[in-house]
C-alpha cells in the first residue's frame, strides 16, 4: 500500500492506537525498570505474573460481573506475587551477580506458567463491558481505549512523581544507585527494595488488566509483556521517565510496521519490538535515558 | 566503665570462603578519637564495615569472636538497626549519591532518621559550603564538598559513634587539613566518639587519643596517641621520619613486615 493512499483518518487512529498501546507498554516496562533499579537485575517472571493478573481478572469479572472487581484483584494479585519473589527469590540473592537473579526469575516464570495453566488454562475471553464509540474529528476513539488511557496515566506520572518530589522517593533513588552506601547511612534498604518490588506488581497488574480491556484476556498478553521489555531497554533500564517515551516509540512502530509492512514480511507487527531494540542499542548502549554515571577522580 | 565499643576475638570471611581478618580485637571508648592505621589492604575497611554490618552487602559475615556497642551485642546484625543505635560509618570513596542533588541526598537520609528542617540546618551549619550548592548534582561537587555531604549524611543520625573511613583519600592537604579541623570540632562540640581509618598517618595521630596498627588483617601494635608517634618503628615507616636505614633492602616492605607479626 502505498503512504499517499492513507488518508487523516487512518493516520490519526493509527497514531492514537500506537500511543495508547505504547503507554500500555510503559505501565509493564516500568515494572521491569523498578526491579531494575532495586536488585540491579531483570525480573524475568514479570510476563507471567502479568498473565496471571489477567486471569484473575478474568474470574473475578465472570464471577461479579464488576470490572472495577476485576481491576482491583488483578492488581492485589500482582503486587502479592511480587512481594513474594521479593522475599522468597531476590532477598536471598542479594549481593549475588545479576545472573543469579535473572536466572532465578525464569525459574519462576516457569513455575507461574504452570499456576497460569491451572488457574486460566488458555482460555480467550473479552472483559464483560459496554463499548460505545466517539467520534473526535478524524479520530474514532472507544470506551475501553478511553478506559486504558486514563487508567494509566495517572499511575505513570504518580511513580515518577513519588520518585522525583518526595523524601520517600529520594530514599528509593538513593538505593537504586548505591544500595550498600544507602545501607551505611542507615537507610532500611531491603523495605526500599521490597518497596520497589510492590511499585512494580503494581505497575505490572494495572498493565495487564488495561491490556485487556483493550484487547482481550488470552495466553497472548505474555508476549505483550515480553515486548514491554523492550521498551523498557530502549528507554534505558534505569530510567523510570523514560520508559513512557520507550513504549511509545514501540507502540507506534508496531502499529506502523503492521499497517505497512506486513504485506511484504507477515507477522512484522509483533517482532518489530526487538529489532528496533537491536538497532537503538547499536547507537545507544545504554538507552535513551540510561545513565552513564558521572565520575570524578 | 567498658568501652562503648568492644570487638573481640573477630574473624571476618567474605564468601564463606576467603578469611580476611582473624581475631581482632579493639575497643573505643566513649568520647575519644581511635584510629586504626595500616596500608592499603591491611582490613582497615573490612573491620568497619563488620561493625557496621554493611559487609552483608559484600557477602561477608563475623564467623567467629563478637562485636559490642554500649553492651549490647551488634554481631551481625542489620546495617539499619546498628544506625539506629547510633553507629553510623561513612564509607571510603565519599559514597554520596552522586546522581542526586545535595537536597536529596539529604531528604533521603533524613526520611530515614526523621530528622525535621531544624536538624537538617544544625548540621548545614558545619557545612556552609553545602548550603550553597544545594540543588547542584552530588556527583558534580568537589573531592572535599563530597566529603563533606558523606559526614552532614551521617550527622543527620545524630550518631553517637562516627567511624571514617579514609576522610582524606585524594584530598588536598589544605581540604584534608580543613576537614579534621571539622571532624575535632564535631567531636568537641557534639560529643561524638570518633573511629577513624587512615592511611594519612601523621594526621590521624594528630588529632587520637589512641591508636591500632593493622597489616594483614591483624593488629601489630597499639597504644595511646601520643606513644604511636613517639614509636620507632611507626615514625620511620607511617610518619617517614625516622633515620634512613644502611641499604635498600633492609627497608623493603616484606622485612618490615616480618618484624611485627
Amino acid at each position: 500500500m502505498a503512504l499517499e493512499a492513507v488518508d487523516v483518518e487512518t493516520w490519526s487512529n493509527l497514531i492514537f492506537q500506537g500511543v495508547l498501546l505504547g503507554i500500555l507498554y510503559s505501565l509493564i516496562a516500568m515494572g521491569y525498570n523498578l526491579v531494575y533499579r532495586a536488585n540491579k537485575s531483570i525480573n524475568f517472571a514479570v510476563p507471567q505474573v502479568v498473565l496471571l493478573a489477567a486471569y484473575t481478572a478474568l474470574i473475578t469479572a465472570t464471577a461479579t460481573g464488576r470490572l472495577e472487581v476485576a481491576l482491583a484483584s488483578a492488581i492485589i494479585v500482582s503486587v502479592a506475587v511480587s512481594m513474594a519473589i521479593e522475599r522468597g527469590v531476590a532477598r536471598p540473592l542479594l549481593g549475588r551477580p545479576p545472573i543469579a537473579l535473572i536466572g532465578a526469575t525464569l525459574g519462576v516464570f516457569y513455575a507461574l506458567k504452570g499456576v497460569v495453566l491451572v488457574v486460566g488454562g488458555s482460555e480467550v475471553a473479552v472483559l464483560p463491558l459496554d463499548i460505545d464509540y466517539y467520534r473526535l474529528g478524524a479520530l474514532t476513539v472507544a470506551t475501553n481505549d478511553l478506559i486504558s488511557l486514563l487508567g494509566a496515566i495517572p499511575v505513570l506520572a504518580g511513580v515518577v512523581l513519588l520518585h522525583r518530589k518526595t523524601s520517600f522517593g529520594a530514599a528509593m533513588r538513593a538505593v537504586a544507585e548505591d544500595a550498600e552506601g544507602a545501607a551505611a547511612y542507615g537507610l532500611p534498604v531491603r523495605r526500599l527494595m521490597l518497596a520497589g518490588w510492590a511499585l512494580a506488581g503494581l505497575v505490572g497488574g494495572l498493565g495487564s488488566i488495561l491490556l485487556a480491556v483493550k484487547t482481550q484476556v488470552s495466553p497472548d498478553l505474555e508476549y505483550y509483556a515480553i515486548r514491554a521489555l523492550a521498551a523498557s531497554l530502549i528507554a534505558g533500564l534505569d530510567s523510570l521517565g523514560g520508559v513512557l517515551l520507550g513504549g511509545i516509540v514501540l507502540g507506534l512502530a508496531e502499529q506502523l510496521a503492521s499497517k505497512f509492512l506486513d504485506p511484504y514480511l507477515p507477522g512484522i507487527g509483533s517482532d518489530i519490538a526487538f529489532l528496533l531494540l537491536l538497532l537503538i542499542l547499536f547507537v545507544k548502549p545504554y538507552g535513551f535515558f540510561g545513565s552513564e554515571r558521572i565520575e570524578r577522580v | 566503665m567498658p568501652p562503648m565499643l568492644t570487638v573481640s576475638n573477630a574473624e571476618i570471611m567474605y564468601h564463606p570462603y576467603i578469611l580476611v581478618i582473624k581475631n581482632l580485637s579493639l575497643a573505643v571508648e566513649k568520647g575519644t578519637i581511635t584510629c586504626i592505621l595500616g596500608p592499603n589492604g591491611a582490613g582497615k575497611s573490612t573491620t568497619l564495615k563488620a561493625i557496621s554490618g554493611v559487609i552483608k552487602y559484600e557477602r561477608g559475615k563475623v564467623t567467629r569472636g563478637s562485636i559490642s556497642f554500649e553492651g549490647e551485642d551488634i554481631t551481625n546484625r542489620e546495617p539499619d538497626d546498628i544506625a539506629k543505635r547510633g553507629v553510623i560509618y561513612v564509607m571510603e570513596g565519599r559514597r554520596i549519591f552522586k546522581e542526586l542533588t545535595v537536597k536529596e541526598n539529604i531528604d533521603a537520609v533524613a526520611y530515614t532518621t526523621g530528622a525535621g528542617p531544624d536538624e537538617v540546618k544544625a548540621v548545614l551549619d558545619y557545612f556552609p559550603r553545602l548550603r550553597e550548592r544545594f540543588s547542584e548534582r552530588a556527583g558534580n561537587l568537589s573531592g572535599g564538598e563530597q566529603q563533606m555531604l558523606a559526614i552532614a549524611l551521617a550527622l543527620l543520625h545524630k550518631p553517637k559513634l562516627l567511624m571514617l573511613d579514609e576522610p582524606s583519600l585524594g584530598l588536598a592537604p589544605k581540604v584534608v587539613s580543613q576537614l579534621y579541623s571539622t571532624i575535632v570540632e564535631l567531636h568537641r562540640n557534639e560529643g561524638i566518639t570518633i573511629l577513624l581509618a587512615e592511611q594519612n598517618a601523621r594526621k590521624a595521630l594528630e588529632i587520637s587519643d589512641y591508636g591500632y596498627v593493622m597489616e594483614n588483617g591483624r593488629i601489630v601494635t597499639e597504644g595511646p596517641a601520643d606513644v604511636l608517634r613517639e614509636d620507632k618503628d611507626i615514625r620511620e615507616f607511617y610518619l617517614g621520619m625516622g633515620k634512613a636505614r644502611a641499604g635498600y633492602k633492609s627497608v623493603k616492605w616484606y622485612r618490615r613486615k616480618k618484624r611485627w607479626v
